[in-house]
């Protein structure tokens, strides 16, 4: 049981663990970016939709990554461009976020995508324990292994990073 | 001088036609990417928000809570505080009312039993809203994340409460409390749901304006907003006054709280306000903090979300689609409702 526990928050983390390390970014350089949430939907919806229409999860994964970009860039606009208060604009890119997946998600509710492919670790996914919690996921989920690993190096072994 | 105040006037109204125009346009380009017919929408969003005697009541009941949740950040925003807890404050602030209802059991008249419902809600919620300020002073901790935590809690506690202890046996398996009733609940004084509360609302909004303009405890609060180390060499206790601020901030959304199960809800059920804690603090930035005009945003803001309503019925579009109508009038109020004050931008 406990084998599968944490098999489960491992793939059920892999969301969270991306959305925190965004978040991480944002506060290095003194930035509360409460938009999170709505750069996640529009993310969400985003990779879907295309995701559908293409057939290629990759691409939807991409797709995914611009939209929530796109959507903080409204954040990063309002509050260094007009100097509104980052906390106001951060929930109301959240409250934005909702909305645009209500109304454009709504006509793909029940489709289903082409999901991406579970990718065993040769060799360390058949180790005890260990293999099946951490090397049967999917490719995020690795990429989000190695997504921590780099953002450190770049916080602290980075110019860009030190400047934040 | 007419002149250049003529001016100002002139370019302040051009500000604020361009303003609305925007979002709308925007609005409407959202709508079109969808295929929707536009006009059709949004006037179907005008009828279900304000367009009939009806449909204004409902708007006003839905401003309500709004109203006081914009208060429950406003009080603590002169002090240069975060509330972002509105959410949860407004639910412990129905509990609290729960509680001394079912305390007294219909056994005082009406209005005692109202007055002290509310009284329970506003310590409830004061004293849930004191933990973040208690935070933020023992230890430093960022109210902002503190009390958006406290939300989730405070859901979950009302999540167990409707499905255990106060379960009303007659629901049949739906999870929500019994029902309030006779002196328990504000009498209907307009069509068949606009009810009394929205009058406590309002008064609840005057009072604060007198209170945080005109009385010393409004101006310190000002002072400690505006520079709190200058407030501090000043002899003010910055930590006391912090609380003070966030307790009768949470006191406000407890109201509302206890407004909207004693008026419009009569039940406790889990997504009860579920988003007006956030609609409110958002409100309160609309308002500038101010609670007079707090009480038009609070109203705007309210007609959106009803207008929500309309969206579905005519246009078969997601209700939840009107957030976007409402973000995009915060992002241009924020944005480019005054002139960009750089030295602010902290």
């Amino acid at each position: 049981v406990i084998e599968q526990v944490l098999t489960g928050a491992v793939a059920g983390g892999t969301c969270i663990v991306f959305a925190g390390l965004g978040e991480i970014v944002a506060e290095r350089s003194g930035v509360i970016n409460l938009g999170t949430e709505g750069s996640m939907l529009c993310g969400a919806l985003a990779a879907y939709a295309v995701g559908i229409e293409t057939g290629n999860p990759w691409i939807g994964v991409l797709a995914g990554l611009v939209a929530g970009a796109l959507l903080t860039t409204i954040h990063a606009a309002l509050v260094l461009h007009r100097g509104a208060n980052q906390i106001a604009v951060g929930l109301v890119v959240s409250f934005f976020g909702i909305g645009v997946t209500a109304l454009f998600g709504q006509s793909y509710v029940g489709q289903g995508v082409v999901p991406l492919e579970t990718w065993e670790v040769p060799g360390l996914s058949s180790l005890p324990f260990v293999g099946s919690v951490l090397f049967q996921h999917d490719p995020l989920t690795y990429l989000s292994f190695i997504a921590v690993g780099a953002l450190t190096w770049m916080i602290w072994r980075t110019r860009a990073g030190l400047i934040l | 001088v007419s002149a250049v105040i003529a001016n100002r006037w002139v370019r302040l109204v051009v500000r604020w036609v361009v303003l609305v125009a925007s979002v709308l346009i925007i609005f409407s380009a959202f709508l079109l990417a969808k295929g929707a017919d536009v006009a059709a929408v949004l006037e179907s969003m005008w009828d279900t928000a304000l367009g009939t005697g009806d449909s204004v009541g409902e708007t006003l009941i839905r401003s309500t809570p709004i109203l006081l949740a914009a208060l429950a950040a406003a009080v603590p925003a002169r002090a240069g505080l975060f509330n972002l807890g509105g959410e949860g404050q407004l639910l412990m602030g129905a509990i609290g009312a729960f509680v001394v209802a079912n305390q007294l059991d219909g056994g005082s008249p009406g209005w005692v039993t109202l007055m002290l419902m509310a009284l329970g809600g506003a310590v409830v919620a004061g004293a849930w809203a004191a933990i973040p300020a208690l935070l933020k002073v023992l230890t430093k901790t960022n109210e902002a994340i503190s009390s958006l935590l406290l939300n989730y809690i405070a859901g979950l506690v009302v999540t167990w409460l409707v499905f255990e202890p106060w379960k009303d046996p007659a629901s049949l398996g739906q999870a929500y409390s019994r029902e309030l009733e006779g002196p328990e609940r504000f009498p209907v004084i307009w069509g068949e749901r606009v009810h009394a509360g929205i009058f406590v609302a309002v008064l609840a909004a005057v009072a604060l304006w007198l209170v945080l303009g005109r009385s010393t405890w409004g101006f310190k609060l000002r002072v400690l907003g505006g520079n709190p180390s200058a407030a501090r060499r000043a002899g003010l206790s910055v930590g006391a006054r912090s609380i003070g601020a966030m307790v009768v901030g949470g006191a406000m959304a407890g109201l509302g709280g206890m407004i909207e199960v004693a008026g419009t809800e009569g039940r406790l059920r889990p997504d009860l306000l579920a988003g007006v804690g956030f609609i409110g603090f958002l409100a309160s930035w609309l308002a500038k903090h101010d609670p007079l005009r707090a009480i038009g945003a609070a109203f705007l803001l309210g007609a959106i979300a009803v207008g929500g309503s309309g969206l579905k019925i005519t246009a078969g579009l997601s209700g939840a689609a009107v957030n976007i109508l409402m973000a995009l009038v915060l992002f241009a109020v924020l944005g480019w409702g005054t002139p960009p004050a750089r030295e602010e931008s902290t």
